[in-house]
């Protein structure tokens, strides 16, 4: 049964990833892009990684997605109703792309004695919230930090120019 | 009840990683090369979760990176609208040629 889902969430996730390769339509490829970040929050609860599936749900399929879909919106006020993204290089990316796929995949294959050590697997997620308050505290709180900075920053950016 | 290998997903980390760089390196829409980037990013989020069976702090460096991508995307998406509201386009290779002018 639970290699059904496995497999459900990772088919899910190719489709999502061949479409965004192959479409032209940057709306399209943002709906593809929240399929995958989807289907890997589910991967990552069947990895008992519940915390991060949760995390992920929420900042990339509920924030990044959305602000991806906002900056479609602003950068599309021309007549034309879709916006088509051109291709270059493609023959070149295509051999860039398979030569690292290819090189990784053999990395991961030749690796036995880390591949055994990933079958034992508990919910640890009590372990994760003492750990970020105690050894990554620093961490923790310059993150939050940071996430404040930025934000307000973005909102800055966006508001000067449109004060022009 | 068997579960599947976790070897499949450092395989789907190496196609996302792989299939963003392909969309980064070909499409020439910003918001498209910043979707490669994401997908690039969840890549490696993946890797840190499927390892983090063997060291939990694998976890935690995968949930701080979810954030830094959170703010890379919002200061990335401001510039990229100033950019488009001074020259009117989100092209890269047009970008590039007024660059150059």
């Amino acid at each position: 049964m639970i290699q059904i889902i496995q497999y459900f969430f990772l088919v899910l996730a190719l489709i999502g990833i061949g479409v965004i390769v192959k479409t032209s339509n940057v709306v399209h490829a943002a709906y593809a892009l929240a399929l995958v970040l989807v289907s890997l929050a589910g991967i990552y609860v069947l990895l008992n990684a519940e915390l991060l599936a949760i995390v992920q749900i929420l900042l990339y399929a509920g924030g990044v997605v959305i602000l991806l879909m906002f900056g479609v919106m602003m950068t599309n006020r021309g007549k034309t109703t879709k916006l088509i993204s051109q291709s270059k290089n493609s023959f070149l990316a295509l051999i860039l792309s398979s030569a690292v796929f290819t090189g990784l995949v053999y990395l991961f294959s030749n690796m036995p004695e880390v591949a055994s050590g990933l079958n034992q697997s508990k919910s640890q997620i009590q372990e994760i919230g003492i750990s970020f308050l105690t050894e990554h505290i620093v961490a923790f709180e310059l993150i939050a930090f940071v996430l404040l900075v930025a934000l307000v920053g973005a909102a800055y950016l966006a508001k000067i120019s449109s004060n022009e | 009840m068997s579960e599947l290998d976790p070897t499949y997903y450092l395989y789907l980390s190496a196609l996302l990683f792989s299939a963003g760089l392909f969309v980064v390196v070909s499409k020439r829409n910003v918001i498209f090369v910043l979707i490669g980037i994401e997908l690039i990013l969840n890549g490696a989020n993946l890797l840190l979760a499927t390892f983090s069976r063997i060291n939990l702090n694998a976890q935690i460096f995968a949930i701080f990176s979810i954030v830094l991508t959170v703010c890379e995307v919002a200061i990335a998406l401001a510039i990229l609208l100033n950019v488009y509201r001074k020259y009117g386009t989100s092209n890269l290779d047009e970008l590039q040629e007024i660059s150059n002018e």
